[in-house]
């Protein structure tokens, strides 16, 4: 059943330029749904909108139908973490789980036995009575988680609750959140710019680059068939190499020295062109010298234990590649060495909007991604 | 910091004390005197005899002025917080059209010298019936761009996350105002209530001008009473009063010198 939707959804400040470029959602009950873009790309503000904080400029937002565009807050039955936490400082952790409470008329016994089982929860109930100031910063994140789950709202709005966190923590909390939102059922709306965060939490999840959706799908979609450039190297960690190439029939011209097959059979009859190839660092292969589509030289490699890094360079300095291989590699800086692309993985996007070309994959690439290339 | 340095500081620091309480000592010397001590130039008196102290109260309604002076301070006090941490919380966290424009001419008004106000401000209180009560002394005072100013200020601090993390909760405006702001805001509070409370407690031309029985009027206007009557001569009377008058003065400022320093100093460290 749908529980959110979003109709064409557009912000503008200034009357002028949209900051917000027409959204088109449908998040399912009981949905994980993440926001994930670089800083000022425009997720928060979706976020608000939703919220009700944040006038709609255009389109329509539907909660359960219903639509919502100038409900205020507290008439769209949500409940809301933010990134400092917000926090009332003056209150114990039990007021502030419990403040505003009172405005949804729950009894008195009713509040006490919500808040004493989010804390229970959550492993606050040793600390109901302290300050927020008084608590970690892992505790203040539960105390807002706490103080979002007793209103035991349908849906849940979280804008990048876990970025104070260090990394051990955040690991932590990633999977109590992923938990707690699955064991009461709730739909959840997550703002991140840590592309892991998305890929780990969601169910599905929208990309969004200055104010546009770029692509919407499930984690793995998105990472095995990107729609176009940005996402490519948005998502993943190293990211796609993605370089600037020459094709014509003949094949695609990474560098003087190195040149592949033309997968595009039908099209581009016509002469040379720019585009940009993709490839994903695990899909660059170390290879026997005989098989090799280019010798390269290594610039450096960071062994990570069970995987190791190599950054390389084929003939622009400028251009640094990444190969990620399985196990401990040992190169010195200088080294040459001959590497094979996994021709079944790479991506072509266009030079001038970084529109998907062509891309190997055997499964077609789903609904979802080509919804968005427009 | 060296020794000699600090030496030098504090002897420093101990000469403007010196220079800064005089008067002060002085006037509660000599408000044990008898007029022959003060007369012969005497700096301490030679037995500590209460009898000045009775002889104030017998002189000049003084007691009557004190309740006067404390009441008409704590409304003016009261009145000023409300109405200023009212105004700045719409100026804060309210958004309208033209707020900026309306907040610098509310505070331009600072620019404008109270004397300056004060005729016109006399005729309004006239023609209302204001006169020789609690009404005329205190509401004139009410709106205070610098008390606005300063909570505006303070209130700025706060994450507006607070705001609309109440927003989403469903909580009134006016509940958030008085459960959050203002317990987040003390201290600012405090400043505020201590500067409107000294500032009414010292005033006179205004209760001069508004007052004119003895029911009504306030200590400042008694201690020039003292002064100008025939006991004139009889110091020592007088500095009894002087001295009764800057009590709540001193005890003030002795309980709330941290806060005073941290709400005036709050905005400008951070």
């Amino acid at each position: 059943m749908t529980h959110v939707e979003l109709a064409g959804l557009k912000k503008s400040y200034d009357g002028k330029k949209n900051v917000i470029e027409q959204v088109d959602l449908k998040l399912e009950q009981g949905e994980f749904f993440v926001l994930v873009g670089p800083s000022g790309c425009g997720k928060s503000t979706i976020l608000r909108m939703i919220a009700g904080l944040e006038p709609i400029t255009d389109g329509s937002l539907f909660v359960n139908g219903t639509r919502m565009n100038h409900a205020p807050p507290n008439k769209r039955n949500l409940s809301m973490v933010f990134q400092n936490y917000a926090l009332y400082p003056h209150l114990n952790v039990e007021q502030n789980i419990m403040f505003g409470l009172h405005t949804k008329k729950i009894s008195r016994e009713e509040q006490q036995h919500r808040c004493a089982e989010a804390a229970e929860m959550l492993g606050l109930a040793d600390y109901l009575k302290r300050k927020p100031r008084e608590l970690s910063g892992g505790q203040r994140q539960r105390v807002a988680l706490a103080r979002a789950i007793v209103t035991q709202s349908p849906l849940c709005l979280m804008d990048e609750p876990l970025s104070n966190l260090d990394a051990k923590l955040r690991a932590r909390m990633r999977s109590e959140i992923r938990q707690i939102q699955r064991k009461l059922g709730i739909t959840m709306i997550y703002v991140t710019h840590d592309q892991t965060e998305a890929m780990t939490m969601a169910d599905r999840m929208m990309i969004l680059h200055e104010g546009q959706a770029m692509q919407i799908g499930k984690p793995l979609e998105i990472y095995n068939h990107p729609a176009n450039a940005f996402t490519a190297t948005f998502i993943g960690s190293p990211a796609m190499n993605v370089m600037d190439a020459k094709i014509n029939p003949a094949g695609i011209h990474l560098s003087p020295q190195c040149t592949l097959p033309n997968p595009m059979k039908s099209s581009n009859k016509e002469a040379s062109k720019q585009i940009l190839f993709g490839i994903r660092p695990e899909h660059i292969l170390f290879s026997a010298p005989e098989q090799a589509d280019a010798v390269v030289e290594v610039v450096n490699t960071e062994i990570l234990g069970t995987e190791t890094l190599i950054t390389f360079i084929m003939d622009d300095p400028k251009k640094q590649w990444i190969a990620r291989w399985n196990g401990q590699w040992q190169f010195s800086v200088g080294d040459q060495i001959p590497i094979r692309f996994d021709m079944d993985s790479i991506h072509l996007f266009s030079k001038d909007k970084g529109r998907l070309l062509w891309t190997s994959n055997e499964d077609e690439p789903n609904q979802t991604a080509r919804e968005v290339l427009r | 910091m060296t020794s000699t340095k600090r030496i030098s500081l504090y002897a420093v620091l101990i000469i403007c004390t010196a220079v800064m309480m005089f008067p002060i000592f002085y006037a509660f010397s000599i408000s044990f005197m008898d007029g022959e001590e003060v007369l012969d130039g005497q700096l301490l008196p030679s037995s500590f005899s209460l009898t000045n102290y009775a002889e104030v109260f017998e002189k000049v309604p003084l007691l009557t002025y004190l309740i006067n002076s404390f009441a008409t301070s704590a409304i003016v006090m009261i009145g000023q917080l409300l109405v200023s941490s009212l105004a700045a919380f719409a100026f804060v966290f309210m958004k309208f059209k033209g707020r900026d424009f309306v907040f610098f001419l509310f505070i331009s008004t600072m620019m404008i010298p109270w004397e300056a106000t004060m005729v016109p401000n006399f005729m309004t209180v006239q023609s209302l019936g204001w006169t020789n009560n609690y009404v005329g002394l205190t509401i004139p005072f009410f709106a205070l761009a610098f008390g606005t100013f300063l909570l505006r200020q303070h209130f700025k601090t706060i994450p507006k996350e607070l705001y609309e993390a109440s927003q989403v909760a469903g909580i009134s405006r006016f509940r958030f105002f008085w459960n959050v702001i203002l317990p987040v805001s003390r201290s600012s509070l405090v400043t505020l209530g201590i500067y409107s409370f000294l500032t009414n407690w010292n005033m006179y031309l205004w209760p001069l001008l508004v007052t004119n029985t003895e029911s009504a009027r306030t200590v400042q206007i008694g201690l020039k009473q003292l002064q100008t009557q025939e006991i004139a001569s009889d110091w020592g009377v007088v500095m009894a009063g002087v001295v009764i008058v800057i009590l709540p003065t001193l005890i003030l400022l002795f309980a709330g010198q941290k806060k005073l320093q941290k709400g005036l100093t709050q905005g400008a460290l951070k």
